[in-house]
């Protein structure tokens, strides 16, 4: 397993971030046969990266990247492979499952799919009142009324209590969702594609609303999306990932005005032009995503990449800094590593 | 236009007959669209854009649907016709693909023999013929190793792979008009890409028209010459793409156009939100249907329908108000630009 392929390794001198992933991994085993060895699909292939107090972290990359995985993996909705996850300089990952009980509070999520993921029989009071009660936070009376508070924050109203799931749209759904994960007072919500099922006109509406619940709870997003236009304007760092590996990180406004790694170049150029009369040059791709079962040698991205050379072939490209706040692994670049 | 338009929609209306009572889904469309042109048509859930692309097709239970209005194919009714006579225009000279291949293929069919069946059942090929012409066709698609992607199962393929499929399936008859129904919805953007490009090249190997659905404006941008913008059953715009995005007219389409982050959208300003949500089909508002979401309604809107009127040469809009607006003699009242 190749080690140090990612961009974001944090300064020493740095004060430790709130949230810090270090050489995340997750392989899932696919057995293929009874006398075949099990291969592993490469999901998450060692992604470092760190989110401070009160930002937004933009996770963007095409589906199969990785991008959900990892989200799901750093709350340990599954087991990570390998790797580290600190939360206030603890490492998430080593707990046992009851200390882990007290970060999970702290450690929120919201889902892309706003039909699967509330419970179609439980009233909507009782969806954002269960995890206080399994968190066995407060009485009942004092969790009626912080649920109404929370119905009332995410721009519904006492009256939505006693409904249930399916009497609501998919934009309010989602407004219920982060309700439930903001029941528990977290300090980060990670949200998967939570905007990416809804309509341009009810998009807008709940990303305003993210963005006033992150000022008035002083919350951090790792804020998980394909939809660059959205990442960009929700985030202030941001990720791409490409084949389960985090190929570059910078702020917002420096990603796409100055992209780095090609893949990065590529996705960037075939965003469909805000005007028709606007000219584009595409940096058109070839081929198709290679298997995360077998990733191919040396940088990940070298079977589809126009800037290819031996040395991307044969060997991992570490990160380079290109600034304090800009990093790509991509051999094509000089500077520190 | 000097030609006629190769599809005509006059005063289309489709009325379902469900559970709940009968409801217009799509309520007094005309459209047309021209030889060799694209017609972006677009709208969020519910607007009825798809059901307008199924009647163009005749895909929708004719048991539970009236239909009033014409659909005139190069200057043929199709709602008057036989369904003999719709079977060898549908597929032979009309074609659709839609968002969701992995339901638009038959699981246990290879993809070869899927697009052999397409040829087959419109022409008189024999099937060595067809297996040839179909061959040909995959690889204009750009699908690598053509040959052995033939003898695959639809599973075997990625979301794009299955998208060129269905295009070489939709043209394997060199249709006159292809409808595609958000076919790059499901895809990621580099794919999307890809896909656009290659419907254009198709468009102009075969020299066919385009209907293109979608909810996405830049997708719009990026291949249309002319737009139907929809809203709760009706076209409440219709332009020329330069004219639209030079100067919306509707305030919906405003609305739409200002909501969709772009990497142009400036952070630390809120998103322009678009008040409520888009009323129930069985609770169409009276006079303008788009009034009760309006930052610009007024007595008269919420009273009397407007109709698509010509704003300029080759821009129509439906909405009272809107010289007012584009001369900026009204202004949004306050409570609309509240977020959330």
């Amino acid at each position: 397993m190749s080690h140090a392929t990612s961009p974001d390794t944090p300064r020493a001198s740095a004060p430790e971030p709130l949230l810090r992933a270090v050489e995340v991994r997750q392989h899932f085993p696919v057995r293929r046969g009874f006398f075949k060895p099990t291969a592993y699909v490469k999901a998450v292939n060692g992604v470092s990266f760190e989110i401070a107090e009160g930002e937004t972290f933009g996770l963007v990359g095409e589906s199969g990247c990785g991008k959900s995985t990892l989200g799901r993996t750093l709350l340990r909705l599954v087991e990570p492979t390998d790797g580290a996850c600190f939360y206030r300089g603890e490492n998430i990952f080593e707990k046992s499952p009851s200390e882990f009980a007290r970060f999970r509070r702290e450690l929120q999520m919201v889902f892309q799919d706003p039909y699967s993921s509330l419970n179609p029989k439980m009233r909507v009071g009782d969806i954002l009142e269960e995890a206080m009660k399994i968190h066995g936070i407060g009485t009942r009376r004092t969790r009626t009324d912080r649920v109404i508070e929370l119905l009332e924050t995410v721009g519904l109203s006492s009256e939505h209590y006693f409904r249930f799931p399916h009497e609501f749209s998919g934009g309010q759904r989602q407004r219920i969702g982060l309700a439930r994960a903001l029941s528990l007072s977290p300090k980060v919500v990670i949200c998967d594609e939570t905007v990416s099922a809804l309509d341009v006109s009810i998009q807008a509406q709940v990303l305003n609303l993210m963005k006033r619940i992150r000022r008035e709870f002083d919350l951090s997003y790792l804020f998980i999306s394909h939809d660059l236009g959205v990442v960009k304007y929700i985030s202030d760092r941001i990720g791409v990932m490409y084949l389960g590996n985090l190929v570059e990180v910078a702020t917002a406004e420096e990603l796409f005005e100055s992209p780095k790694h090609p893949y990065t170049q590529a996705l960037i150029s075939a965003l469909p032009k805000t005007n028709p009369r606007t000219k584009k040059e595409r940096i058109k791709l070839t081929g198709e995503v290679p298997s995360p079962l077998s990733p191919p040698s040396g940088c990940c991205f070298h079977t589809r990449c126009p800037h290819a050379t031996e040395i991307c072939r044969t060997t991992v490209p570490a990160s380079r800094t290109i600034s304090d706040t800009h990093k790509v692994a991509c051999h094509l670049y000089e500077g520190r590593a | 236009m000097s030609a006629s338009p190769i599809i005509d929609i006059r005063n289309l209306r489709t009325h379902f007959h469900t559970e709940k009572g009968r409801v217009t889904a799509v309520d007094d469309v005309s459209f047309h669209v021209g030889r060799n042109e694209v017609l972006g048509v677009v709208g969020e859930s519910g607007c009825g854009k798809s059901v307008t692309s199924e009647a163009i097709m005749q895909l929708l239970n004719p048991e539970i649907t009236d239909f009033e209005g014409e659909i005139l194919f190069d200057g043929e009714n199709l709602l008057a016709l036989d369904e003999a006579r719709l079977a060898r225009i549908r597929g032979n000279d009309i074609s659709m693909i839609f968002q969701d291949t992995t339901s638009s293929l038959n699981p246990l069919y290879t993809v070869g023999d899927q697009i052999i069946e397409a040829l087959q059942a419109h022409g008189r090929q024999s099937r060595q013929e067809a297996a040839r012409t179909a061959l040909e066709m995959v690889k204009a698609t750009g699908i690598p190793s053509p040959e052995k992607r033939l003898s695959e199962y639809p599973h075997e393929l990625s979301g794009g792979m299955r998208q060129r499929i269905m295009i070489a399936m939709a043209l394997v008859c060199r249709p006159r008009l292809l409808i595609a129904d958000e076919p790059t919805t499901a895809l990621d953007v580099t794919t999307q890409a890809q896909i656009l490009d290659l419907i254009m090249q198709m468009k102009a190997e075969l020299d066919m028209a385009v209907v293109f659905i979608t909810h996405d404006i830049g997708v719009v941008a990026e291949i249309c010459d002319r737009v139907a913008v929809m809203y709760l059953g009706q076209v409440i715009e219709d332009s020329t793409v330069e004219s639209l995005f030079d100067a919306p007219l509707h305030p919906y389409t405003r609305g739409l156009m200002q909501a969709m982050p772009t990497i142009e959208s400036d952070p630390a300003e809120d998103l322009y939100t678009i008040r409520g949500r888009v009323p129930s089909l069985f609770d169409v508002p009276t006079g303008c249907r788009f009034a009760e979401r309006c930052p610009y309604a007024t007595g008269k809107c919420r009273a009397e329908a407007p109709t698509l009127e010509a704003a300029t040469d080759g821009h129509k809009v439906r909405c009272w108000h809107w010289k007012a607006i584009a001369a900026g003699e009204m202004t949004e009242s306050e409570a609309e630009l509240q977020a959330g």
